[in-house]
């Protein structure tokens, strides 16, 4: 028997690949979009604090900007908050 | 004295008989008044016209009714009868001149009448209906044929017989009406048959009957006062119309009744039926056969459509049409409501319903063409399009009334919830017809609506579209997205954006996954990305798939997978993605020993199992399962079934833990039985045909049994349906023929039972 493939058409899905499932603010899933957006992905993307917690980005700016200038902590565990560089 | 002796004589002589001479009559007569003699000549006179009456027109008369005449017999006789009459009466009518005689012809034709009239209940009527229904014919064809029978129906008129034919008249009035009914609209469905019906009946049948019925027009009234005449014409004229007004209805009525019963063929014509319903339309406004129409509509729909053996997307065409047809009946929608209710019962029952109706609404059918309708009246509105309706087609007519009522689905749910001033200068009482069977009576809806409304809401028909749009968007090679996107706009404007808003997404995601392709195959030229599409779906926002293991794909597989990989993650760093091994698709063409070419869509674990069978023939299935690196027993052997299942390899040792592919197509045949049947000497196979076969389909009986209870009752046709999904070990492969025998014997041994169509468990 003699194979040739003449199309292929694989399935795959996109992660944040952020471990825990849901957002510790808003509960929603990574993978899907914080309240306030209704399209996933770039246009609600994820971010990471030094503390490595991962947040949707709309959700974190909102709970800091909430928050006093020394107080902006992390929701999960209370260090200082600072936006970590990913690249 | 002498004279007058003469002119008593003369009078004797001359007077009796058809022939007499007014004029010497008139002399004599002068000679009879001076004497004072007028008056006892006069009822002498009167006496022997009646006697002529009596010896002359009534045996002809009773000559014409003696049965076997032919009808130019009897035309001859009543013409004879008619002149020894009219002679008659006008010599009475002669004496009228004379004081003491004024009125005497009436008298003379009123007793001759009741004389005449004795004959007629009896035998006229055969013979002059049959008569009648001749001039009749003969009176809408020629000129000389209307002359004839206006000459005839004079005469009959003279005789005085207007008032007692009246009956017979009528008859054949109404018995050629209805023969040329059903002549014009019998296999008459793409042309109006009514207007010319009416026509005609106006035309010749009216003219007709005004000749023969007793109307001002008879003669021997000319002598009554102006007051009386007039009286008697306003009279005579009441009783022609009456009868225009019940050959009106008759018409009418019989159209209807004959269109009443086509009503099957008018909707498997529609919308080439329009002229017809036309016709059922004016008559239904006409009379009083809407409910008539209404319960043969229903009756009709139910004993043809809604029974097993119809296949539902059949039912839903028809019921589309049936929708269409009876909001052009009947725009109030009383009618639609009260056919609807079996057909949406039985719909509701069907679970495949839902799937037809997206299917429907989502490819190029009728209801696809409904979703249009309602965006382009939108379009209308935009531009302010101000119509004419005088010259559109009737089509578009119906078509313009119904986008009236293209409103969106969910605005229609929430309408009763909502308070609205608009709303409230807009109450229109319910029509008095509506069904009062609880709640709001809601207007007239377009076929979409009433659709997605057999299940009440509109959820059910959002959920399975969303599910049919997954499985397209993943295994669909070459997709049309703008088509995909135009559907979910049209969808969207029904069932409103919230509802829509994932599939929104899924959309979406085809769409970015073909920029990434698109880049990933612009920077390697050379790319082995060709052939290639990938999906990358947003998983919260999909129906969630079939989970499957990793598993080392086949190199080609491999490449693209990685080569994808890496420019997706660049382009959207720091997303990853994560393969979806359950789903997607492999298109293979393979070709074997005996140049046997098959092309072949399978998964992409499947296609790498068959790029190991490339390389070697024969392997078992650990030696694979290694290759693969799935530990997986049971996914892996399903997965060899069904490569198994479509004939290109198959078991090589009785416990199927080898298999090899099937390079010679002749081997096929046995190898598909699978391994009992090899076991199974052949001779004994060719005696017994049914018995293996009985023994193969008891596998099915779990199953079958399963699903009654699960889902209480199913039609034959879905229980076929679902075995042929859901049964892969061994794969089912009967004809629908087969599993109803094998139903027939199950419902012997008492297990299951039938009823209307629907496969039941047994109780006990």
């Amino acid at each position: 028997m003699k194979l040739t493939i003449n199309k292929v058409r694989l399935v795959a899905a996109w992660t944040w690949d952020a471990g825990d499932d849901a957002c510790g603010i808003c509960r929603n899933a990574f993978d899907g979009c914080c309240p306030d957006c209704n399209i996933p992905g770039d246009a609600c993307p994820l971010v990471w604090g030094n503390c490595k917690h991962p947040f949707h980005l709309h959700c974190i700016s909102k709970w800091i900007g909430a928050q006093s200038s020394e107080q902006q902590k992390c929701p999960m565990c209370r260090q200082d908050w600072k936006f970590e560089a990913r690249k | 004295m002498d004279d007058i002796t003469s002119a008593w004589k003369f009078c004797l002589s001359e007077t009796y008989g058809p022939e007499n001479n007014s004029m010497v009559v008139k002399g004599q007569l002068q000679k009879l008044h001076r004497s004072g003699h007028s008056r006892a000549f006069c009822l002498w006179i009167i006496r022997s016209q009646e006697r002529v009456v009596v010896e002359k027109v009534v045996p002809l008369l009773k000559l014409m009714c003696t049965g076997n005449q032919t009808d130019n017999h009897v035309l001859h006789t009543l013409s004879e009868a008619h002149r020894y009459f009219v002679n008659g009466r006008n010599t009475v009518a002669e004496l009228e001149k004379i004081k003491e005689c004024v009125g005497c012809t009436r008298k003379f034709i009123l007793r001759s009448m009741a004389m005449l009239i004795e004959l007629v209940p009896s035998h006229l009527g055969d013979s002059v209906a049959r008569i009648l229904e001749r001039l009749l014919s003969e009176y809408s064809q020629t000129l000389t044929g209307r002359e004839r029978a206006r000459r005839v129906c004079n005469q009959l008129v003279d005789l005085g017989f207007s008032e007692v034919l009246e009956d017979a008249i009528g008859s054949v009035a109404f018995d050629t009406m209805d023969s040329l009914v059903q002549q014009r609209t019998r296999n008459n469905y793409e042309g109006r048959a009514l207007p010319g019906l009416v026509q005609w009946m106006q035309n010749f049948l009216q003219d007709w009957m005004a000749l023969i019925l007793p109307s001002a027009t008879n003669d021997y009234d000319n002598t009554h006062s102006t007051d009386a005449t007039t009286k008697q014409k306003d009279k005579d004229g009441l009783h022609l119309q009456h009868w225009r007004k019940r050959l009106f209805f008759r018409l009418h009525e019989s159209v209807g009744n004959i269109r009443k019963g086509q009503l099957m063929i008018l909707i498997q014509t529609f919308p080439k039926s329009l002229p017809a319903l036309e016709d059922l339309k004016d008559c239904i406004m006409s009379t009083d056969q809407k409910p008539e129409v209404t319960s043969a509509m229903r009756e009709q729909f139910t004993q043809t459509m809604l029974n097993a053996g119809t296949i539902t997307s059949e039912i839903l065409q028809r019921y589309v049409s049936v929708i269409k047809m009876l909001r052009f009946l009947d725009p109030s929608g009383v009618m639609l409501e009260n056919v609807s209710g079996p057909v949406r019962e039985y719909l509701r029952r069907r679970t495949d319903t839902v799937r037809c109706i997206v299917s429907g609404m989502t490819g190029d059918g009728e209801l696809y063409e409904e979703l249009q309708r309602g965006r382009r009246k939108r379009a209308r509105d935009a531009e302010g399009d101000v119509h004419m309706s005088g010259g559109k087609s009737l089509e578009s007519k119906i078509y313009d009334e119904e986008d009236e009522d293209c409103q969106s689905i969910d605005g229609y749910y929430n309408t009763s919830m909502r308070i609205d001033v608009e709303d409230y200068d807009n109450w229109e009482p319910e029509p008095i017809d509506a069904p009062r069977k609880g709640g709001k009576w809601k207007p007239g809806k377009d076929a979409i609506a009433t659709l997605v409304t057999i299940y009440g809401t509109s959820e059910q028909i959002v959920n399975e579209y969303k599910g049919l749009l997954a499985d397209k968007l993943i295994n669909s090679f070459g997709l049309d997205l703008d088509r995909e996107y135009k559907t979910l706009e049209l969808l969207t404007d029904r069932f409103g954006k919230e509802a829509m808003h994932e599939c929104l997404i899924m959309l979406n995601d085809i769409k970015d996954s073909k920029l990434v392709l698109e880049t990933a195959q612009s920077q390697n030229p050379a790319s082995p990305l060709q052939n290639f599409e990938a999906v990358v779906l947003s998983k919260e926002f999909w129906p969630k798939l079939q989970e499957e293991s990793e598993f080392k794909a086949t190199t080609q597989l491999e490449t693209q997978m990685s080569l994808y990989t890496s420019s997706f993650q660049k382009h959207k760093h720091p997303r990853k993605l994560r393969w979806q091994h359950g789903v997607g698709t492999v298109a293979v063409h393979l070709e074997f020993e005996d140049g046997r070419e098959v092309d072949v869509s399978v998964t992409p674990i499947q296609a790498t199992i068959l790029s190991h069978f490339a390389v070697k023939k024969k392997q078992t299935l650990q030696e694979l399962q290694n290759h693969l690196g799935i530990k997986d027993d049971a996914v892996f052997r399903r997965k060899i079934q069904g490569l198994a299942n479509l004939g290109v390899i198959r078991a090589a040792d009785s416990n199927n833990s080898t298999y090899e592919t099937v390079e010679h197509a002749g081997e096929i045949e046995s190898a598909s039985g699978g391994i009992d049947e090899e076991n199974v000497p052949a001779n004994d196979r060719d005696v017994g045909d049914e018995q293996p076969e009985d023994a193969q389909m008891a596998v099915y009986e779990t199953y079958v049994m399963a699903m009654l209870q699960n889902l209480k009752q199913l039609p034959l046709e879905q229980i076929h349906n679902m075995l042929q999904r859901f049964v892969q070990t061994p794969a089912y492969d009967r004809t629908e023929a087969q599993l109803a025998a094998f139903l027939s014997q199950l419902i012997e041994e008492e297990k299951i039972e039938l009823s209307a169509g629907m496969y039941k468990v047994k109780k006990r």
